[in-house]
């Protein structure tokens, strides 16, 4: 519809129309015009005879410049493979823990996803970053080329997940934090000093999250040589947060000057004292605020709202950044005496705070008396704490009967302290799979809404051995809408992984890359 | 038992894809306290939140199901479970005698059956037949006409009042005028109406295509006033598309019949209310070249009247008259060997789509096979980029993308309803691997 018929249909149309047309089509508009006084009867009934024409013309529009097209992928999925129905519903239900699975799984038989189903697979990494790693190695050249077209897919763009030697360095020149980041991390691994250069050359332009992702990274491989840059950063940086950070790497330096100074300012802190029962420790707070703590990250202003008093913050401030192997050997005492002797004391609060937050997983005796203490300071954290131990540490914190883990909420914690890509032991799963019978037979799923809210990710943290036994359990028929559905959804991410590990020992199914067309 | 079925073609039978997921998980036989089949039918019952478990048949000729479960969707997932069981178990549901319950339900579909086919072969006069058949039309006619003489003005009245003022109210007065085209019983001008006002709803993006629909409503409007002098061809295009199509047994008995291999080009269904859907499926004549539409509606628990799912079939098509026939209806049908979709250049996509229109501009959309087309999106539009020019697509964002991530960019053979104004992608082809293949997953809501 031209602009002229478009302005008078929506102004109004008043007085006889009259419009350019093809000389063969003007003629019969005015004889149609001719056949009405009333001017707007007469414009609609001409709309309808040009709108006549222009259907019997079928016209294009003018070409556009399409994409440069994507390169083959040889190991795309076909319909006929056995995974197949299966991606779709699992990208768009869920749990991301099963969607790693599944982009492991393909990535582990060397294909890659099946090409119409790349946008509900990529739309699921837009939904969750822990995703995308494993969703690189998936989605092929194919997923990569589709990603360039939608803004929420930049994760995914040419570049990112498997590159090459050669284009490294161009994913640190020009790649997202998350590639940077991993970049950095693999230079850290290979030469500690350059990596640090590389990092060094570019901070100052840098903004305070990208800072403090990246500083992180000297954690890996940390070394004396370090220092000097650390330093530097705990007294100069702009942020509080990275100023921070560097406190507590360097703190990780017994001979760095930082380090060196916490413990000249702690240690007066802590002495030993003789009492009727022998020698005993005993630990003080500052008594005022030292000037000089402005330059190892300590704040002498306590925030308003903080539950630790004024002297307590100090002291907890100090403590969090000294290593907790500091305490053991200048004490003797291991980490549960440690913290029972804390626990007697004016400042266990501070201690405790401060130590939780210096604990790392090389603290492990730190953190299964952490764990043992049952401490509320701990409690809140414990799927943290829990996530520091390996697999097999961790299931003996836990009941095995999901009635028990459901009731004191350790169910949750489980949830949480595993990593995606990790899974229970065949052993705990088996345990937890029997127990699932009982519940359904003794109505607890029916009350229990935190079991039923959980079930899926169970499903997806079940060990693939123990799985594989699972038979589904016979139901009364009189269970409720929720419970059904929550069977129903522990069922089906059950049945999904048992596909995709039923399948493991067989060679990959590949397709040979059909040629393009031209 | 007779009849074998996929799991893919059991889950295409699914309403939705809620039921299919439901369905799925009916699948273990713990859900079932009973499960039988014979090579008519299969039955179970089927666990369910009630005291008593609901009771599942199937019609395996048929592929119809009855439960007693108080579902409105069909088939009802205990009747989709029922199929993926029977379709998954390679040696059947067990065989038992039927219980009472389906023996009752299957006799009851045959002497259905048989009392329609007798009603069929009743000796009636054949004088007084026509008359009333006469009497009945001249009388639908009439309120069609008035229908038409008011609608006729109001168009005229919406562009003498300027469409720039179309608010809520007007919102209000494009629906009562919808309706009142329903009372005139010309359900088809109703519909147009009501894409009319979705194109104004939609905003300045798609009034021109507001003002088009309206202008061809007065084209109908003008053809309903001078029916008598139509031909018989065109007359049938106007009933059409005032929602009144020919009888099904006219059609059948009428000379316009092609036996054929047809082959299943695509295939789409519209949900086009709570209870109402439509399933359009395209088909191609391998000897007769000729393209068909099988249009077939379901309504609250009714089942498709056939079950299309090979891509190929044997079958006799009587079509429906007007003065360029695509709806066809079939009165038999046996699968074929598959074929590949047909050799035609774009300039003949372009041009028998132009003479489609030509013949019957009010025909909603017709079957458009491109050979070479590349997906693309621009400037937030997608379009089908073709050798000459490019085509706007109709699509859901979702199947857009999986369509784009299909082609990678490369050139692929797509097959979709040409509406006018944009194509909707049915199927995409790899032109050098057919059997790789994009369809459009579900139903779809029109746009």
């Amino acid at each position: 519809m031209s602009a002229p018929w478009m302005k008078q249909a929506l102004v109004g149309v008043d007085r006889a129309p009259s419009f350019q047309v093809d000389s063969e089509v003007a003629g019969l508009l005015d004889a149609v015009l001719a056949q009405s006084d009333d001017p707007a009867l007469a414009f609609s009934r001409a709309a309808g005879i040009m709108t006549a024409c222009r259907l019997a013309a079928v016209t294009l529009d003018p070409a556009v410049t399409p994409p440069v097209p994507a390169v083959g992928d040889a190991g795309e999925l076909t319909q006929e493979h056995p995974w197949f129905p299966l991606l779709g519903p699992s990208f768009v239900e869920g749990p991301v823990r099963l969607q790693h699975e599944i982009c492991e799984r393909v990535a582990a038989i060397r294909a890659c996803l099946p090409a119409p189903l790349l946008p509900v697979a990529l739309d699921a990494g837009k939904r969750s970053q822990t995703l995308r790693t494993a969703l690189l190695a998936a989605i092929g050249q194919r997923g990569r080329w589709l990603a360039q077209f939608n803004s929420a897919w930049q994760f995914a763009v040419d570049g990112a997940g498997e590159v090459d030697a050669s284009n490294d360095r161009r994913l640190w020149d020009e790649g997202s934090l998350a590639q940077r980041v991993d970049y950095l991390r693999r230079q850290r691994a290979i030469d500690a000093a350059q990596a640090r250069d590389l990092l060094q050359a570019q901070f100052g332009e840098l903004p305070a999250k990208e800072r403090l992702e990246l500083v992180a990274v000297l954690a890996q491989e940390l070394g004396k040589a370090d220092e000097t840059l650390l330093a530097s950063l705990l007294l100069k940086d702009r942020s509080r947060d990275v100023r921070q950070l560097a406190a507590r790497l360097l703190a990780q330096l017994p001979q760095s000057a930082h380090a060196q100074q916490l413990v000249a300012w702690l240690q007066p802190l802590l002495a030993q004292k003789r009492g009727l029962l022998g020698r005993s420790w005993q630990c003080d707070a500052p008594t005022q605020a030292d000037p000089a703590w402005a330059s190892a990250a300590i704040d002498a202003t306590r925030p308003q709202h903080d539950s630790l008093g004024e002297r307590a913050w100090w002291l907890y401030q100090l403590v969090r950044q000294v290593p907790l192997s500091w305490w053991t050997s200048h004490t003797g005492m291991n980490a549960a005496e440690l913290l029972a002797w804390a626990a007697k004391g004016d400042w266990k609060a501070a201690l405790y705070r401060g130590w939780h937050e210096r604990v790392d997983a090389a603290d492990r005796d730190w953190i299964e008396a952490m764990l043992a203490s049952r401490d509320r300071e701990f409690g809140y954290e414990m799927s943290g704490l829990l996530a520091m131990l390996p697999m097999a540490a961790r299931e003996k914190h836990w009941p095995r009967t999901l009635d028990q883990l459901s009731k004191d909420g350790t169910l949750v914690e489980i949830v949480a302290s595993c990593a995606l890509g990790e899974t229970l032991s065949a052993d705990f799963s088996r345990a937890l799979l029997a127990d699932l019978h009982t519940c359904v037979e003794n109505d607890r799923l029916r009350y229990d809404f935190g079991l039923r809210a959980q079930l899926p990710e169970l499903a997806a943290l079940m060990h693939p051995d123990a799985l594989a036994e699972w038979r589904s359990p016979s139901l009364r028929g009189d269970e409720t809408p929720a419970q059904a559905e929550s069977i129903r959804e522990f069922e089906r991410v059950a049945a999904v992984r048992r596909t995709l590990h039923a399948h493991h020992a067989r060679p990959p199914i590949l397709i040979d890359p059909i040629p393009e067309p031209r | 038992m007779g009849v074998a079925l996929t799991t893919e073609q059991v889950l295409a039978l699914a309403p939705d894809a809620a039921s299919a997921k439901a369905a799925a998980g009916l699948t273990g036989t713990n859900h079932w306290v009973l499960l039988g089949g014979d090579d008519d039918a299969v039955w179970g019952e089927c666990k369910g939140s009630g005291a008593k478990p609901y009771q599942t048949q199937v019609d395996l000729a048929a592929l119809l199901s009855r439960c007693t479960c108080p579902s409105r969707k069909f088939p009802c997932k205990h009747g989709l479970a029922l199929l993926l069981l029977y379709a998954q178990q390679a040696a059947g549901l067990p065989r038992a005698d039927r219980p009472a319950w389906v023996g009752e339900w299957l006799a009851s579909r045959k002497e259905k059956a048989e009392k329609k086919e007798q009603a069929a072969k009743a000796p009636v006069d054949p004088v007084a037949a026509a008359e009333a058949a006469l009497k009945r039309e001249a009388g639908r006619w009439k309120r069609i006409e008035s229908g038409c003489a008011d609608l006729q003005l109001w168009i005229a009245d919406q562009f003498r009042r300027g469409l720039a003022s179309f608010g809520p109210e007007q919102r209000k007065e494009w629906a009562a005028m919808a309706a009142r085209m329903v009372d005139a019983q010309a359900p088809g001008l109703a519909q147009q109406l009501q894409d009319a006002l979705d194109a104004m709803s939609a905003g300045s993006s798609r009034q021109d295509e507001a003002i088009e629909r309206l202008g061809l409503l007065q084209l109908i409007n003008e053809g309903v006033s001078r029916r008598e002098q139509l031909s018989p061809e065109r007359l049938a295009d106007l009933r059409v598309a005032l929602g009144w199509p020919h009888d099904k047994e006219d059609v059948v008995a009428g000379s316009d019949t092609v036996e054929d291999d047809w082959q299943v080009l695509g295939q789409l269904v519209i949900a086009r209310d709570e209870r109402l859907n439509e399933r359009r499926i395209w088909l191609h004549g391998r000897e007769s070249g000729r393209y068909a539409l099988l249009l077939d509606y379901a309504h609250n628990s009714k089942g498709w009247e056939s079950y299309w799912s090979e891509t190929s079939y044997r079958a006799r098509l009587s079509f429906y008259p007007g003065t360029m026939p695509l709806r066809a209806v079939v009165t038999a049908q046996a699968p074929s060997p598959a074929q590949a979709w047909p050799g035609v250049s774009l300039e003949h996509a372009i041009e028998q789509a132009s003479h489609w229109f030509a013949a019957n501009p009010w025909q909603p959309q017709v079957p458009m096979l491109l050979a070479s087309a590349t997906p693309v999106l621009q400037e937030g539009g997608w379009m089908l980029h073709t050798a000459a020019g490019t085509l706007s697509l109709r699509t859901h964002e979702s199947s857009a993308w999986s369509l784009l991530a299909f082609s990678g960019g490369h050139p692929v053979s797509v097959m979709g309803e040409w509406d006018g104004r944009r194509l909707r992608p049915l199927v995409a082809q790899h032109p050098v691997e057919p059997t790789r293949r994009w369809a459009l997953v579900g139903e779809e809501v029109a746009t």
